[in-house]
């Protein structure tokens, strides 16, 4: 196989420049990421009217489209699929692009893929509110939604690998390993828990297995996969050194392909006690290769954390996502076993992946990447919205984690004595943390907000700029 | 790697990230050794032994049927007692008629919707030519049992031999009280044994 590439010689002198690379990118990338941030902003909404329903039953009552049983998976399929993934696909081509120094193939037929994708996304959050919902956690969307939403994401994801081949950097970068073995790992855990739980519907007990598991890989591989490899690109380039110890990547990612996938069944229980006991062990293993990969970016920018952070928007996020990233492992890792399974303790440990450790580094990575994109400069117009878009998303993410978790543990305290006081302890005791939550989602919108206004701001100045030449 | 490349990029143009040189760690492995050493001990505890029938972190064994109900503990018990029944009756609860000896299985006397007739012959015995299925058994040798063992036990028999699937039989139960209600009933009796003729009269 690489007797057939040409050498690095050639591939330097046939390399596009960095303005063809980012030209190529312009359509699809940008398209993907203001449409992920348009299902942050309808995801977090749709969260937070859920919330609301915990400690005020009734909420909206009255209305089956917006009971707590379809809003919340709504709200987090929503979150998943429309945000983060779909912001994934925009950094993945775009890593792709600048790293392997190539154009990306298709541009077009990429963004038509991505249309398709919204598409699917937008008539699986329906279908979830009409009352279609699987009942599979992260698989809600119904089949007429999710055989769409494969086959956009198999044209995405083909050209996206058709990209990586044809590019003239050969020597694959550490963000690379990541984004190829995210893109590779969707579709085999995607088509696996679809067929095993739509198609050929395994008995009971299995289905609640099958769905924990593809749950758990969509968060511990693909999505800190992709934030992974946003950490690794972004974290030397904003403070200028090369990465250090890279022999501590490769064993982190490794060692974290190898363990990851086993996490996290540990909150179900009408399973054989082993399952959980693994389980809980792959929990605590895991701990090692994020440390190692984590290690790997602290030695990187050791010593220009804080000058970095303040004159850089995106590592902040960086730095934010590093910090989560840790958190949530450790957090898992040692209060996620038998004590907190059926409580809230769980459902903080997708918020907090899916729009902390995933989101902030897409957050950050978006902010570096939209600019360059419409206006060519290397900050978004507004460093006010810049800012408040990180520091609501940074307290948004933490309030809901705290809140969640706080109410989890709660729940497990009174579940785990013989008070029968359980209504009064568990349901209505939870009330306040449960109201922290609410005020999270609200600072997450006022995030996303920020990020569309900065990004729509750029747009704007892009076009009064260049009059749509650049398209 | 990308620094060989000297042409004239615009100034945002900024550089892809490096590697640097050197690198690679033991620790993560030794660390992934001792965490893996504390796993297996945690697996050990709590994984059910790797046994798909145990739910409950910490069991190694399937839970016991705790809630068998009394008449079915009392017919595995009499399926232990009736060994010393077997000598003569057989396991298969067929008898001996070459010995004379009547069968249990099928039989009249012990298959029917009370256990009174079981319970006094059990605890006299009975002598006499006794017709069992249309066939005359005359054997004196069943002794009386009613000193030898407890109502427990001739109830818990008594349910074995009466509820036995295996051998045709399918009457209720019998309990203790049951037992105990004859024996006081019949204590002028002795040991004396019962004919075949006063026991017909018995429901």
């Amino acid at each position: 196989m690489t007797a057939a590439q040409p050498s690095s010689q050639n591939a330097c002198a046939t390399a596009p420049s960095v303005a063809e690379v980012e030209a190529s990118c312009r359509l699809p990338v940008l398209f993907l990421a203001f449409s992920g941030a348009a299902w942050l902003l309808t995801g977090v909404v749709l969260a937070l009217l859920a919330s609301v329903q915990l400690y005020n039953p009734t909420f909206m009552e009255g209305c089956a489209w917006v009971t707590y049983g379809r809003l919340r998976p709504a709200a987090i399929n929503a979150l998943t699929y429309g945000f983060a993934l779909q912001s994934a696909f925009a950094l993945a081509l775009w890593l792709i692009a600048r790293l392997g120094r190539v154009e990306l193939s298709a541009p077009l037929g990429l963004t038509i893929a991505a249309k398709f994708w919204n598409i699917a996304v937008t008539v699986g959050v329906f279908g979830i509110l009409a009352g279609d919902a699987t009942g599979f956690d992260l698989l809600e969307f119904p089949l007429y939604a999710a055989l769409p939403l494969f086959a956009s994401y198999a044209c995405i994801a083909a050209w996206a690998l058709v990209t990586l081949h044809r590019r003239t950097e050969r020597e694959l970068y550490v963000s690379l390993w990541f984004v190829l073995a995210a893109l590779l790992w969707f579709p085999w855990i995607l088509s696996t828990a679809q067929g095993l739980l739509l198609v050929w519907q395994v008995p009971g007990v299995v289905q609640a297995i099958v769905a924990g598991w593809f749950g758990n890989n969509l968060l511990q591989i693909v999505l800190i996969g992709f934030a992974l490899a946003v950490l690794f690109y972004f974290v030397p380039k904003t403070v200028n050194r090369p990465l250090a110890n890279p022999g501590l990547a490769r064993a982190g990612f490794w060692l974290l392909l190898l363990i990851g996938g086993w996490c996290e069944l540990a909150q179900l229980a009408p399973v054989p006690a082993w399952i959980p006991a693994v389980s809980g062990a792959a929990n605590a293993l895991v701990i090692v290769p994020v440390v190692a990969l984590l290690v790997s970016l602290w030695q990187t920018a050791e010593g220009k954390i804080g000058e970095t952070c303040k004159e850089n928007a995106t590592f902040r996020f960086m730095l934010g996502a590093w910090i989560l990233l840790l958190g949530v492992t450790l957090r898992t890792a040692i209060f996620g076993g038998h004590f907190t399974q059926f409580t809230f303790f769980d459902t903080a440990r997708t918020d907090i992946v899916v729009l902390g450790v995933f989101g902030l580094a897409a957050l950050g990575a978006l902010h570096h990447i939209v600019p360059r994109l419409t206006t060519g400069e290397d900050e978004l117009p507004s460093e006010g919205l810049a800012d408040l878009s990180f520091w609501a998303a940074l307290l948004g993410v933490i309030a809901v984690g705290i809140g969640f978790t706080f109410a989890g543990v709660k729940q497990a305290a009174v579940g785990a004595s013989t008070n029968d006081k359980f209504l009064e302890f568990a349901v209505t005791g939870t009330a306040n943390h449960l109201k922290l939550v609410t005020v999270g989602y609200g600072a997450l919108a006022v995030s996303a907000l920020a990020f569309l206004a900065n990004f729509a701001f750029a747009a704007r100045r892009c076009c009064l700029n260049c009059c749509g030449g650049a398209r | 790697m990308s620094k060989n490349k000297k042409q004239p990029a615009p100034e945002r143009a900024e550089t892809e990230p490096t590697i640097a040189a050197g690198g690679g760690s033991a620790w993560p492995f030794v660390l992934l050794g001792v965490v893996l050493f504390g796993c297996f001990l945690h697996v050990e505890n709590t994984g059910g032994a790797f046994r798909a029938d145990v739910f409950q972190a910490g069991m190694k064994n399937s839970p016991p049927q705790a809630d068998e109900p009394p008449e079915v503990k009392s017919y595995k018990r009499g399926a232990r007692l009736y060994d010393a029944c077997a000598g003569c009756h057989q396991p298969n609860g067929l008898g001996q008629p070459a010995q004379n000896i009547p069968p249990l299985a099928g039989s009249e006397w012990v298959f029917r919707e009370k256990p009174d007739r079981l319970i006094r012959i059990i605890l006299n015995a009975v002598e006499g030519p006794i017709t069992v299925n249309k066939v005359t058994y005359d054997n004196p040798a069943m002794t009386p049992f009613r000193d030898a063992l407890s109502d427990d036990v001739i109830a818990d028999i008594a349910t074995f031999i009466r509820g036995n699937a295996g051998w045709g039989n399918s009457a209720g139960f019998v309990t203790p009280d049951q037992v105990k209600a004859i024996r006081d009933a019949t204590e002028k009796m002795g040991t004396q044994k019962w004919r075949v003729e006063t026991l017909q009269a018995i429901d």
